[in-house]
């Protein structure tokens, strides 16, 4: 079981920030893609994960990045299927799976610094 | 020679003899000084090979790639860029004191080296599926769905929603450019699992990053283009990896009342795995509900994105089952029942339409292995030597990964998962032939099985050198394959900006609904107007070999055309199908250059667009039928 900590927190929180600005301003460019893509690729997943509370570091980014797609999967797939596609409504949702995510991480690491 | 531990201790012992061990052995001032000297070399020798490989692609035209692939054209310099990688990672997994970070340094520079090539190289995304997967993402993203009616693809769209979704959000036109460097990053995305896998047998940590490194020499069968299968991979090593790492052994009270059941019962009391079973044990059970959970996630987002990695995944989790190798014994009825219920619920209306197509190859294994591996072996010269370095390449993997699981499990007291994860995915070809590519798709699920067998056979050894030289003699045959098997179908593979521009002008041309003739599919086309029209292939209009003259092609496909109703039909000949001709072979009704000779002398047809690299012709109908 990993400990709570604050970095991965943070990150996921820059990263779901940088995600939403970077689509917010629009346009194409190589950074509003890569930001993108790596918040795709990890935070959802990331966020979950640490809740879960995987610890072992190759085993716990593997299953970030798979649970990530699954979820990018999951919430466009719905979006699509039940005829509503909106991919900024679609990383609303996926945004705040990952500060959700993040949000109880940080409630764990505070509430075991108070009980410490 | 190397003795594999046999006992509890032995395992621990091998497992904490890592870095730190060795490295307090070697800490020594004079020690810390040579460890510097070969780290900066290390690194050294990594950016050399990376930037000597970078220059010797960037002179190469795709143009100029002859019948044997990239390979024909790669100068000196090229391969004393991968012999240079190779020896400095071979140097550094046999220092007394390896790092781990060193170790994934030469590994991330292999990946892009290798998987990076042909994005360094072409002019445009290569492979003609790149771009109708591209079509059929630009389909999401135009109507917002997914129209089953179309093809296969859409009965199984969740890669394609997907890649909509990061096209939509990158704020690209087209998700063909997410395609240029999709090869490297999938092959990156497979590293965090693949490492999590090699880790979870509890071997020497010499062994992780060797097996990793052989993978990435051996995945030859280029299923890692912007494609379903690439994506789906990855979660296929994700779930591999959650059920190695934490679930491991047999569970409470196995007993397994099955015909042969107590046979497996003895394999599985052979090879416990102890080791990795007391490690999850410790794993909080609520913890372990959740990775369950997690696991059944993954296979329930892999259901519908691709037909064939559920079955892999479900070979794979009965394969771990039975042999008492994994905990998580619900897996694979969940699996089945979530795979039959897409299928019955979702695809229905596309398979009860192709119900002989798909379930007529059941159980005929002799057909499938013909169409894998007997009916790929024709065309040019060129084409068979590189058709026979697959199956060479393919066998020596198997061979060495055979002797290496007779020397695990002579050793040691696990590695029964890393067998049954080698051989499952061999069940796939009583499925079908998956259009000629089973045992590809087999090979590619049991590779990371393979790798890590075949590195056992040299990694660790008694002596160091002797390790070393071991793994690098294993890298160099390799990965002289690879240049060949990866490789091998560039020229045909490779498209130019000609050819896309030239389809482009087909595309701007045609009404929606015109018949699009091609002599293969090997174009880059399908990427606009996915569904819009009737795209139709000369090898599957015409299979005999009834007329292959210049006129009697002409006039053949004149025919067919007359007798279809359609706003207008275009025939494109591009560069990329007639180097498909010439290296693959002719189809049944004939040869390209006779069809483009046909129907450049034929009245019935009309050159409308031309370019060094592509031919357009529109079908003249006339009042009488066309004729």
């Amino acid at each position: 079981m990993t400990r709570p900590g604050w970095q991965w927190p943070v990150a996921l929180y820059l990263g779901a920030a940088g995600a939403l600005t970077a689509v917010a301003f629009g346009g194409s460019s190589t950074v509003r893609a890569l930001v993108v893509l790596v918040f795709l690729a990890l935070c959802p997943g990331m966020a979950v994960v640490r809740v879960i509370g995987v610890g072992d570091g190759w085993a716990q980014l593997s299953l970030a990045l798979a649970l990530s797609f699954t979820l990018d999967t999951v919430v466009a797939g719905v979006l699509a299927l039940m005829g509503a596609w909106s991919p900024s409504a679609a990383l609303i949702v996926l945004v705040a799976i990952t500060v959700g995510g993040a949000g109880i991480e940080l409630g764990r690491r505070s509430a075991a610094e108070a009980s410490a | 020679m190397y003795d594999i531990p046999t006992t509890d201790e032995a395992a621990l012992r091998t497992l904490t003899a890592g870095p730190r061990a060795a490295g307090e052995q070697a800490d020594t001032a004079e020690g810390g000084r040579e460890s510097v000297v070969a780290t900066v070399a290390a690194v050294a020798a990594v950016a050399a090979a990376v930037a000597l490989w970078v220059n010797a692609l960037a002179g190469i035209n795709p143009r100029d790639i002859g019948g044997l692939g990239l390979v024909s054209s790669l100068p000196l310099t090229a391969f004393v860029a991968l012999g240079l990688l190779t020896c400095s990672f071979c140097a550094t997994l046999a220092r007394r004191k390896h790092s781990m970070p060193l170790l994934a340094l030469h590994v991330v520079a292999l990946i892009f080296m290798v998987y990076g090539s042909t994005t360094l190289v072409e002019q445009v995304p290569s492979l003609n599926v790149t771009w109708r997967h591209a079509g059929i993402a630009r389909f999401v993203m135009d109507t917002g769905g997914v129209d089953r009616s179309v093809d296969a693809y859409s009965n199984w769209p969740g890669f394609f929603i997907v890649l909509a979704l990061a096209t939509e959000l990158t704020g690209l036109r087209d998700p063909i450019q997410l395609a240029d460097w999709a090869p490297l990053a999938f092959n990156l995305l497979y590293l965090a699992p693949l490492v999590a896998i090699a880790r979870s047998v509890r071997a020497d940590r010499r062994l992780v990053w060797a097996s990793v490194w052989i993978f990435y020499c051996a995945n030859w069968v280029r299923q890692d283009y912007l494609s379903p299968q690439a994506l789906v991979y990855l979660l296929f090593l994700a779930v591999l990896a959650v059920l190695l790492n934490w679930f491991p052994g047999p569970g409470t009270a196995w007993r397994p009342r099955w015909p042969g059941g107590s046979l497996l019962a003895r394999a599985q009391a052979r090879w416990p795995n102890e080791q990795a079973v007391a490690d999850a044990v410790r794993v909080p059970a609520r913890q372990r509900a959740a990775l369950a959970i997690a696991c059944v996630a993954i296979v329930a987002v892999v259901i519908p994105s691709h037909q064939l990695t559920p079955f892999a995944i479900l070979f794979a989790a009965v394969a771990l089952v039975a042999l008492g190798q994994c905990s998580l014994r619900g897996l694979p009825l969940i699996v089945a029942v979530m795979t039959a219920a897409w299928v019955t619920f979702f695809a229905a209306p596309y398979l009860t339409g192709h119900l002989g197509e798909v379930g007529g190859q059941l159980g005929n294994v002799g057909g499938t292995v013909s169409k894998g591996v007997g009916d790929r072996v024709g065309g040019s010269s060129d084409h068979v030597i590189i058709v026979a370095l697959r199956i060479a390449f393919t066998a020596l993997l198997w061979g060495l990964a055979a002797l290496g699981a007779v020397k695990w499990l002579r050793g040691r007291r696990d590695g029964l998962a890393l067998v049954a994860l080698a051989l499952a995915p061999l069940t796939l070809v009583f499925l079908q032939a998956y259009g000629g590519e089973i045992l590809l798709r087999a090979y590619l699920f049991q590779l990371p099985a393979l790798a890590l067998l075949a590195g056992a056979l040299v990694v660790p050894a008694s002596k160091r050198w002797r390790m070393g030289v071991g793994l690098g003699v294993l890298s160099a045959a390799l990965l002289a394959g690879l240049l060949f098997t990866r490789f091998g179908n560039d020229r045909v593979l490779m498209f130019t900006k000609q050819e896309v521009q030239g389809i482009g002008r087909l595309y701007a041309a045609a009404p929606r609904n015109s018949i699009l003739v091609a002599p293969s599919n090997n174009l880059a086309w399908q990427e606009q107007g996915y569904g819009a029209y009737r795209h139709v292939l000369m090898n599957r209009i015409f299979t005999t070999r009834e007329g292959t003259t210049p006129q009697a092609l002409a006039a053949r496909l004149a025919d067919y055309l007359a007798g279809r109703p359609a706003p207008a039909a275009f025939l494109i000949i591009t560069r990329s199908v007639r180097n498909y001709d010439a290296e693959f072979g002719s189809s049944p009704w004939g040869k390209v250059a006779n069809l483009e000779r046909g129907v450049g002398r034929s009245p019935r047809f009309k050159l409308v667009y031309a370019n060094p690299d592509v031919k357009i012709f529109r079908f003249v109908r006339t009042p009488g039928g066309g004729r």
